[in-house]
């Protein structure tokens, strides 16, 4: 018997979904990894995928799991592009995005308990009404709060409030085995689910910290010729541990690239140090500060107040890609800017040009986003994606630490975690996961299809190797694939085809899509929609379902309100449904039967009245 | 007491576009959640018929306004404004809000509450120049509409003696003067624009309804017409009085097209048309410079009725100075008291009533009862222009409309209109509308109070609530 008709039997009310279409979605993240990397290796394929509502039935899932030793991936929004919530070899994958409520708001105390799906955009909207709000958040705030505690941790004002571990007051956290602890920042078992990236539990609920909301934000933009410049200032800034929320360096391409999709000059294409403060005092301070240090152009306010908006939609020059491929890393403040030139350098081997986005998180560490445009329906992109790994390997060698691991960086495990770290973790991970179902073949070690032999790529003895000889030689490959392929020309305005290649997966859309709120279909997104366009145009089969499902819209723009990419989507649903109707016809039943169940929805209208 | 005068309404809602005050709007950034559509209780929202995820753009016939739409919508989308088509609408005189409350009384037959219909301004030309006191507001007026309280609205024209000669015999001297009794002190004037005969009928059927007149030329009269002749009263030229035999000697009431000549020649007219019958005799005659003088002559000439037309807005005609109806009927009424023949004669009024509240303001000034013409065609959905030049223009669906449609309209405006009448004397603590007629102690007159005080204040709320 197949695992999923045997789940079938114990399911309860448990949602399951099993059809091949629908699974497909679960069998990728953000990233644009080619087929030939995951499907060949790993199974991505998950056996089925849960919906559970609360913790018995996580409980009752991972028990089954446990029971017949079948893998367990715990997927939140998906956001995360290191293949976190890829399966590696088939498997149950909990999809914890619908499980999203915010259970309460402690208003004296200032802390909120939400549900593992929750969105930190959502529980800031309703923290508001409550003159709180969020202390931390990921720049991607339509993620979930349990992705987010599961990987990095650190983004918008990580400079004052540190990493979210610090803003956790407790959480509720399921294991394999059926535990279920509720765990504070002081039990010993609490720091084996930050950062673990879903492999030593499900974690069901958060209670966390919130802040008093301030009345007003207060953003300044510093120029410097040199991003030698630009880091030695914010060195001296940050080492004043000033009440500076956040400090940001973006480069002279970042501002390039802004200038660029807006269409306009609002920004000077120098290396740029973006500060933000809760309050006119603070901001007077900190500028107080920095005119000890000298006297430093800065941009108008509007164009401050600009960048800092822009905050959660970093992808946006995937428009001009339309592929953007990242490699993360935290590095000392001291060694950012001799890394940026060696990163600018390497890129430039390969013809394309190289962008940064530095968070500081503190007095000596900053978040160091390294991105470049590429395009992944070419060849090229195959000498390209190695490049984000050799880019990763350059700021290790400087001292820097992955951020993250998943599958594509496990290869660096040794420069996040000591030996020492990793025994001790394998020693816990046995006594919550004996037989190693959690999110397994990833982390702190892969495991592929073929007797394990592809994973040896990823193992970091080889894996160093081999980039560190690819960097090497990256003057001469690099430079002959540009001679092969030419370069990369920017996209300047998307059509059709290429929205659907500029669409970042990033799940922006789920958060806000009141039809999946209501059917928790995510074929019915925009993300979704998105990839059946794609398939649409690529000419691969559409089943009547797929195309059915595609019409379960309520037409109300929210996808594209805050699409990452800024897509033309409600241009694009006509004419994709124009498309599916001629081929199809239009599913009117299913449709009023849809508008129903979206009328009947409590969930559907308090989503209407949050957002009022 | 006479029997209690009982109107029929009934709620006729056509669910055309006549004119709305507002335009609703939908927003690009409408979400098409549909919450619109629950809370419109009358249904002026809906999902669209052939794509149901979206939602139709709002059906303002249906809106009334009540805003609901607007406070609640999650996303601001909906936006009200003034719709292009109603400012365009009347003019001066005739205020697109009044056209719009005419519209709804003939929908309903209720009395406009305000908020939903014309909200008059504190002082103004026109009408708007005089408040009625409202002492007695206190009470609850609109027992009156419910009939717990006995108002009466009825009047008769015709003339009425000073006081009865009796004979030394004790036999009564005087001739008792043929009268008619009306429930309601209004009847319908000529329509203001052509109508064809099938709505001209239902137009006479409605004035049977409402228990009151039709005044029509004569020559309008066709033969199917005819047969309401009880409550029609046919217009003739003094000349025409023998071509028009058998139409007058089925009415009640006739009318005489004024002629100067008539000033001095009443007497004759008169013997003409009692020949052919007993019905009372109406002067029509222009209002217009010495009105007075030509209405006191005619009284002491034998006139019963006088009917005093003024223009659509309600002025008289050119002359050495253009007076507002309220002030030609105050002229004409002070010096019939002053020559002391107020009572033998009935004064009609029309030309400018707009609006319910302007019958009693027009008896206060010194009317019997008024003839109303433009309103009775706006309750069936005719549009009223002052510029360039007066038009009306009638919907063209007018003519598919059932004939009981069409009557029943018309009764409703009665309706409304009545019903307000017997609020303003509820309100008034006045019973009888009769005991109304002149009352000007019970009004006050801007133009005549001092406008250095009061006018400034009125003046100044005026500004202040629009
Ligand atoms: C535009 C953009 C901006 C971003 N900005 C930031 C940033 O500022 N800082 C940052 O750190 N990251 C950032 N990211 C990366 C990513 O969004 C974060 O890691 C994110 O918070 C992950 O949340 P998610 O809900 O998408 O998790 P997923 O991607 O669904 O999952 C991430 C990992 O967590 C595990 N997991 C998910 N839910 C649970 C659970 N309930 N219990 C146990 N394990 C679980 C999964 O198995 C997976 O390994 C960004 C991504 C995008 C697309
Ligand atoms: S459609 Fe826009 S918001 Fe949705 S996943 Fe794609 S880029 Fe993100
Ligand atoms: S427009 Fe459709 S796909 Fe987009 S958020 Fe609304 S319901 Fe979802
Ligand atoms: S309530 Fe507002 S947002 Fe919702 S459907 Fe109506 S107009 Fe659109
Ligand atoms: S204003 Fe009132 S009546 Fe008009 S559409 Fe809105 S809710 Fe309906």
């Amino acid at each position: 018997m197949r695992p999923e008709e045997e789940f079938k039997k114990i399911a309860g009310d448990i949602k399951i979904i099993a059809n091949a279409a629908e699974k497909e979605m679960y069998s990728h993240d953000i990233g644009d990894v080619p087929h030939i990397m995951t499907k060949t290796f790993f199974q991505t394929q998950p056996d089925f995928v849960v919906q559970p509502q609360n913790v018995d039935e996580i409980r009752k899932i991972l028990a089954f799991a446990h029971e017949k030793k079948i893998s367990v991936i715990p997927r939140g929004a998906a956001s995360w592009g290191f293949g976190g919530v890829i399966p590696t070899k088939g498997g149950i994958v909990i999809d914890l995005s619908p499980l999203r409520r915010i259970l309460t708001l402690d208003k004296k105390n200032k802390t909120i308990t939400v549900e593992a799906g929750a969105r930190w955009s959502d529980i800031d909207i309703l923290a508001k009404k409550d003159d709180l709000c969020l202390m931390s958040y990921p720049s991607s705030k339509f993620s979930t709060v349990a992705g987010w505690i599961s990987t990095g941790g650190y983004g918008i004002n990580s400079y004052r409030y540190g990493h979210i571990s610090k803003q956790i007051v407790s959480m509720t956290v399921v294991t394999p085995l059926g535990k279920v602890m509720k765990l504070t920042p002081s039990d010993p078992d609490f720091s084996w689910f930050i950062s673990t990236e879903g492999t030593c539990g499900i974690i069901y609920d958060v209670t966390l910290k919130l802040r008093d909301l301030p009345k007003s934000s207060y953003a300044h933009i510093f120029y410097f010729l040199t991003d030698k410049d630009a880091f030695y200032f914010i060195e001296q800034a940050a080492r004043q541990k000033t009440a500076a929320n956040v400090i940001r360096f973006v480069d002279a391409n970042h501002m390039r690239e802004t200038n660029e999709i807006m269409h306009a000059n609002v920004f000077k294409e120098e290396a740029g140090v973006l500060v933000e403060f809760s309050n006119p005092g603070d901001e007077q301070n900190f500028l107080d500060l920095v005119k000890k240090f000298g006297n430093y152009e800065q941009s108008p306010g509007y164009a401050a107040t600009y960048l800092w908006n822009e905050r959660l939609f970093g992808m946006k020059a995937k428009r001009l890609g339309p592929t953007l491929l990242a490699s993360e890393v935290i590095l000392p403040i001291s060694a950012s800017a001799k890394f940026i030139e060696k990163a600018k350098k390497l890129g430039s081997n390969y013809g394309v040009e190289i962008c940064i986005d530095s968070y500081i998180l503190d007095q000596t560490k900053a978040l160091i986003m390294t991105t470049f445009l590429c395009d992944s329906r070419k060849l090229k992109y195959y000498f390209h994606m190695p490049l984000v790994s050799m880019l990763t390997q350059t700021a290790v060698s400087m001292g820097a630490q992955p951020y993250g691991l998943g599958i594509w960086n496990a290869a660096f495990v040794n420069h996040l975690y000591t030996k020492d770290h990793q025994s001790q973790f394998n020693a816990y991970k046995a006594t919550v996961d004996p037989y190693g179902i959690m999110n397994p073949g990833k982390f702190l070690r892969v495991n592929s299809k073929f007797m394990n032999i592809p994973a040896l790529a990823f193992h970091p003895l080889f894996f160093g190797l081999s980039m560190r000889l690819l960097i090497l030689l990256s003057p001469i490959i690099g430079r002959i694939a540009t001679l092969l392929f030419g370069r990369d020309k920017k996209v300047d305005s998307l059509d059709l085809e290429l929205s659907t290649h500029a669409c970042a997966k990033c799940g922006n859309c789920i958060a806000v899509c009141p039809a999946y709120l209501v059917t928790r279909n995510e074929a019915l997104t925009a993300k979704g929609k998105v990839a059946l366009a794609k398939k649409l145009i690529a000419g691969e089969t559409v089943t009547p379902e797929e195309a059915a499902t595609a019409f379960m819209c309520m037409h109300c723009r929210a996808c594209e309100e805050i699409c990452q990419t800024n897509l033309d989507l409600m241009t694009l649903w006509d004419a994709l449904e124009r498309r599916l109707e001629a081929n199809f016809g239009r599913p009117d039943d299913r449709i009023k039967e849809f508008l129903k169940t979206v009328d009947g929805s409590k969930e559907y209208w308090d989503m209407v009245e949050r957002n009022s | 007491m006479p029997k209690k005068y009982h109107i029929d309404i009934k709620a006729t809602p056509l669910n055309r576009d006549f004119v709305s005050k507002f335009k609703i709007a939908r927003g690009e950034n409408c979400i098409n959640c549909g919450k619109c559509t629950k809370v419109c209780i009358y249904e002026a929202h809906k999902r669209g018929a052939k794509d149901p995820r979206k939602i139709d753009d709002p059906h303002m016939a249906l809106c009334k306004n009540c805003f609901r739409c607007i406070q609640e919508c999650p996303r601001g989308a909906l936006v009200k404004s003034l719709d292009p088509d109603f400012l365009a609408l009347g003019g001066s005189y005739w205020k697109p809000d009044m056209l719009l409350s005419i519209w709804k009384q003939a929908e309903d037959g209720k009395v406009p509450v305000s908020g939903a219909g014309y909200r008059g301004p504190f002082t103004g030309p026109g009408f708007d120049g005089m408040w009625t006191d409202m002492s007695e507001i206190v009470r609850p007026t609109r027992d009156g509409i419910h009939g717990r309280e006995y108002i009466s609205t009825a009047v008769d024209l015709g003339r009425k003696l000073n006081h009865l000669n009796f004979a030394d015999t004790g036999s009564l001297a005087s001739n008792i003067h043929q009268t008619v009794d009306l429930p309601i002190p209004i009847i319908f004037d000529i329509p203001a624009c052509k109508l064809s005969n099938n709505i001209m009928t239902s137009f006479v059927i409605s004035a049977v309804a409402a228990g009151t007149f039709a005044i029509m030329p004569a020559n309008d009269i066709s033969a199917d017409i005819k047969q309401y002749i009880n409550n029609i009263i046919p217009l003739v030229s003094p000349d025409k009085i023998t071509a028009h035999q058998s139409l007058i000697s089925g009415a009640r009431l006739v009318a005489i097209e004024y002629a100067t000549a008539l000033l001095n020649d009443f007497g004759s007219v008169k013997d003409s048309i009692k020949k052919i019958s007993q019905a009372v005799t109406i002067v029509r005659i222009p209002a217009m410079t010495g009105i007075e003088d030509a209405v006191t002559k005619l009284a002491r000439s034998g006139a019963e009725v006088i009917h005093i037309v003024a223009d659509y807005r309600g002025m008289e005609a050119p002359g050495l100075r253009q007076r507002f109806l309220k002030d030609v009927v105050r002229a004409v009424h002070l010096r019939l008291i002053e020559e002391r023949i107020r009572d033998e004669i009935t004064i009609i009024v029309s030309g400018g009533i707009a609006m319910a509240e302007h019958v009693p303001k027009a008896i206060i000034c010194g009317a019997d009862l008024i003839a109303v013409d433009i309103p009775l065609l706006v309750a069936l959905g005719a549009l009223l222009y002052e510029q360039p030049e007066m038009t009306i223009t009638l919907p063209d669906w007018l003519e598919k409309l059932p004939a009981a449609t069409v009557v029943q309209r018309i009764v409703n405006l009665m309706g409304a209109w009545h019903s307000q009448l017997l609020e303003v004397m509820g309100a008034m603590g006045i019973r009888e509308v009769r005991r109304l007629r002149g009352e000007t102690g019970r009004a006050i007159f801007f133009d005549e109070i001092d406008k250095d005080t009061f006018g400034k204040l009125f003046q100044q709320r005026e500004t202040a609530s629009i």
